[in-house]
């Protein structure tokens, strides 16, 4: 077990951590930010260009979703979640333009998989930003617009996906959404088996 | 900024590679073919403004989550319950 003198300068840098006060629940919390962790977001997030510094944070008290928390505005913050949780079958297309911004290559799998069969990782994580409203079923996650993480690079982006025909608002527990996760609705009824008429 | 007069079937060329075509006009509405590379996003201006607007709307709620966050983590939450505080 290396020292962290043994460390050459780059992974000691990348462990460097300060705290800085951000905003939970209406009260300033103290939050560790390392080095290494920070995303550089080289466009902001849309709207918010001027935010460049992101952190991801997991947070018991919000279990399954995480913050992404920005550094430059301790008071801005979004609840995010893998989308899988969301739509089971969510598919990103990332448009060769977000791949050069996100320093993807071409090869990189386009499947937000959390995880290969040979337990290897992909290159990028995948968040969509949920919007929690006073009437929980009012409650809505981007899936239009995600934020594209690439891991290794630790560069950030959030991708309109137009032409995706996924919503901005997509209802959380919507029972007739597709590609609901089971557990939040009641199973789908089946139709009632009438096939079209002969042509 | 920049005016132009355009009829229907002339383009104008912006950068090297985008052109935008003028195909048909009716009433308010104009239809316009755009050519441009992939690397090249086109969006409508008015989900530019709503992707905004959303983000905006999901930071207000983070900063104070309604009391409703909790139902609403626990519709989303997967399998297991989530840990305990």
């Amino acid at each position: 077990m290396p020292t962290e003198s043994d460390l050459p300068p780059s992974a000691r840098d990348s462990q460097q951590s300060h705290s800085i006060e951000v905003l939970r629940f209406g009260r300033q919390e103290p939050l560790e930010v390392t080095a290494g962790e920070v995303l550089t977001f080289p466009h902001g997030l849309v709207g918010m260009e001027h935010l460049r510094q992101f952190v991801v944070v997991e947070d018991p008290r919000v279990y399954p979703c995480r913050w992404l928390q920005s550094l430059q505005d301790p008071a801005l913050a979004f609840l995010i979640v893998e989308p899988v949780v969301i739509a089971a079958d969510y598919r990103l297309d990332l448009p060769d333009q977000d791949r050069r911004d996100l320093a993807l290559d071409a090869s990189a799998s386009a499947e937000p998989s959390p995880a290969t069969a040979s337990g290897e990782s992909p290159a990028f994580d995948v968040w969509v930003i949920v919007t929690v409203r006073p009437q929980p079923e009012q409650s809505t996650a981007n899936l239009l617009a995600p934020v594209v993480v690439n891991r290794e690079r630790r560069l950030g982006k959030q991708v309109v996906m137009h032409e995706s025909g996924y919503s901005l608002r997509h209802p959380l527990a919507a029972p007739d959404a597709p590609g609901q996760n089971p557990a939040v609705a009641a199973p789908a009824p089946r139709e009632d088996g009438r096939a079209d008429p002969p042509a | 900024v920049l005016i132009l007069q355009r009829k229907i079937g002339q383009a104008i060329r912006i950068g090297d590679n985008v052109e935008v075509v003028v195909l048909a006009v009716s009433g308010d509405h104009v239809r316009l073919g755009i050519e441009a590379p992939r690397e090249v996003r086109v969006l409508r201006h008015e989900l530019v403004q709503e992707v905004e607007a959303v983000n905006r709307d999901a930071s207000a709620a983070a900063q104070a989550p309604p009391a409703s966050l909790g139902a609403v983590l626990g519709a989303i939450t997967p399998h297991r319950p989530p840990p305990l505080q």
